[in-house]
């Protein structure tokens, strides 16, 4: 952010949090800063319980969950059409870890089967999942789809 | 831009490009009325009114089709929709043709896009000139837009400057979107026509004049063009052969279009969260303290107006007026807003002067930069969008009226003279209702002027045919209720 930012007022970083924040505050029907299983059931017809989307368990949706939910809803498959196949959900990330590295995964991905669209690749969820479960198993999937771009002669994106 | 032309003393000291970055963003089918800083109190879109207190934003600017791919060729080439678009779907745009992305691409930019498929998949021509161009499978949201543009700026050349385009289908139908989104805006009611409506595969594009027309109705019979004069005769008579039908076409009334309004609402609430994460990427890249981000609408949608839904049955305020928002890396003129008329097409000669680079012949826009750098700006005298499935439709306003063409196709030779001769009012025109009578005449003039412009020799043919579109393409833009050509 740049000094002129602050001179005109403007100040604050752009975050995921802050961009789900004002949904959040919306679903708090009763404004008493908890959005509740009432709250989340109202706006609810295709996603997860409320008792799988409140993570920790606290009996409250938090930004970090509502994120997640987010993040991890296809919004081109989340509920079953009439005569359409039965779309099963994914199980939902721990928020602690959600969305790391993911879109770099998704991306490289998406990049092989754009040059290759037979290519052999882990599918989305399994890119999410690697994303979720950090460390060894973000490291090997990374590796999977290094060799997966190389194999379709295409450069391989830096790691970070 | 305006800020990046002033001196560069509060820019830290590592080496960057001499250039500004460029990040255009289109968020299909937002109305522009539905954003809270155009003027909505329903609290839809706290992240693009966050955006806008950051931005230049321009409260008048329009689009020049109401269809998404000549709409983007507009944007890209600032010409205008008959000079870019062919016989069929694709736009008439090849190597040669000079765009935004290959203008800036001469100039040292990496040029990349990232965008939702459908009626930009690159078999559509509107790739010509990005050095990347990546399309998912079809009508897409930014949820899967992003990644493979964050995935392509974690590769850049960081020593040039880039230009990328981000686009998703997020505000497009299928309106119901996932938890929260569908619900947030209102009770949508468990049972009805308006619930049909929003699940069925077709969105909104089946709710016609009080009648919801059911998966299996020959729609196909029903061209663009019967609804082509939208005059009360026309639409009883498409009334009384959609009634005369089977399956019968079920009453659709102002409860169920209040159920698909909700629905739409859910959808740019979604659309502003997705946006809002983009941003999230951006920001943590360092992105937004060196480029200039833009966000447009292509287009709008009709959501009730004169009894139809889905946009491409008219050129109207609902369907024409879209976003426009410009933010500089440093805060120059954030807050700003701008009432003058613009169009799509001027926004690649903006940017173009904005980064010293010079503007192609032939470009139908006009710098809005003045509006940019706080100097008098007195906007277009008028603004010119093309409509319908096959443009056949053409309108001009005015910052107090709207004059909108139902005849030829403009670029078609004998659209002028027609547009010239017919009777006003009469068949061949509609008048928006807010014109004052004295203004109708200098609107058919601008519109003459603009269809003699852009019209080619009788019997000559806007480039050469494109390649054939894949059967998936096909059923793909069938199923969001968009026709083959040999059907309008
Ligand atoms: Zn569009």
């Amino acid at each position: 952010m740049s000094v002129l930012w602050l001179l005109v007022g403007c100040g604050g970083e752009w975050t995921t949090l802050h961009a789900v924040e004002p949904t959040l505050a919306k679903l708090d029907v009763d404004h008493d800063g908890r959005v509740t299983a009432g709250e989340y059931d109202r706006v609810t017809f295709s996603g997860p319980a409320f008792a799988k989307v409140d993570v920790d368990g606290d009996g409250a949706l938090s930004s970090e969950e509502l994120l997640t939910l987010v993040l991890h809803q296809d919004p081109q498959r989340f509920y079953q059409r009439p005569g359409q196949a039965q779309v099963v959900p994914p199980a939902l990330p721990d928020p602690r870890t959600a969305n790391v590295g993911w879109c770099v995964l998704e991306s490289m991905r998406q990049e092989v089967l754009a040059a290759n669209p037979g290519a052999v690749v882990p599918t989305a969820d399994e890119t999410w999942a690697a994303a979720q479960g950090g460390g060894p198993a973000l490291l090997a999937m990374r590796d999977r789809l290094d060799a997966a771009l190389v194999a379709e002669g295409l450069p391989v994106p830096p790691r970070r | 831009m305006f800020g990046w032309l002033l001196p560069q003393i509060l820019a830290c000291g590592a080496a960057k490009p001499a250039s500004p970055s460029v990040v255009l963003v289109s968020l299909d089918t937002l109305r522009a009325d539905r954003l809270g800083a155009y003027g909505n109190p329903d609290g839809l879109t706290p992240n693009l009114d966050r955006f806008a207190r950051e931005s230049v934003l321009f409260e008048r600017a329009y689009t020049q089709a109401t269809l998404t791919t000549p709409s983007h060729a507009a944007l890209f080439t600032s010409r205008y929709p008959p000079e870019v678009f062919g016989q069929g779907k694709a736009a008439v745009l090849t190597a040669s043709t000079p765009t935004l992305a290959s203008v800036l691409g001469t100039y040292g930019y990496e040029t990349a896009a990232s965008v939702g498929g459908g009626e930009l998949s690159p078999e559509l021509g509107l790739d010509a000139g990005f050095g990347v161009y990546a399309s998912t499978r079809g009508f897409d949201s930014l949820l899967h837009t992003v990644p493979p543009a964050l995935g392509w700026l974690d590769q850049r050349d960081t020593t040039r400057p880039f230009f990328l385009f981000v686009h998703g289908y997020d505000a497009h139908s299928e309106y119901l979107k996932p938890t929260p989104y569908g619900y947030i805006q209102g009770d949508l009611g468990a049972s009805g026509a308006g619930q049909d409506a929003l699940r069925s595969g077709g969105g909104s594009s089946r709710v016609f004049d009080g009648l919801l027309l059911a998966d299996g109705w020959p729609w196909q019979q029903v061209s663009s063009t019967w609804l082509r004069p939208r005059s009360p005769e026309a639409r009883a008579e498409l009334g009384a052969l959609a009634r005369g039908m089977q399956p019968a076409p079920v009453p659709f009334g102002d409860m169920d279009g209040a159920v698909l309004r909700h629905g739409y609402d859910g959808a740019v609430a979604y659309a502003d969260t997705m946006f809002g994460l983009l941003m999230a990427a951006l920001e943590e890249r360092d992105v937004l303290d060196d480029s200039i981000v833009i966000v447009i609408s292509d287009h709008g949608e009709q959501l009730g107006e004169d009894g139809i839904y889905f946009r491409y049955s008219g050129v109207d305020e609902a369907t024409a007026h879209v976003v426009l928002m410009v933010r500089d890396p440093l805060g120059v003129g954030a807050g700003t807003r701008v009432p003058g008329l613009v169009d799509l097409v001027d926004l690649m000669p903006t940017v173009l002067e904005a980064v010293g680079a010079t503007v192609p012949a032939g470009a139908r826009g006009v710098s809005f930069g003045p509006a940019l750098r706080s100097e008098p700006f007195p906007g277009r005298p008028f603004t010119f969008t093309v409509g319908g499935l096959s443009l056949r439709w053409a309108s001009v306003a005015t910052a107090t009226g709207r004059l909108t063409y139902l005849g030829v196709p403009p670029g078609a030779a004998e659209a002028a003279d027609f547009a010239a001769t017919a009777q006003l009012p009469g068949p061949a025109f509609t008048v928006a209702e807010h014109t004052p009578d004295a203004e109708r005449e200098t609107l058919r003039s601008a519109l003459v002027g603009v269809l003699r412009d852009v019209a080619l020799p009788p019997g000559a043919v806007r480039g050469a045919p494109g390649p054939a579109l894949s059967r998936e393409l096909q059923q793909s833009l069938r199923d969001h209720g968009y026709f083959d050509v040999d059907e309008q």
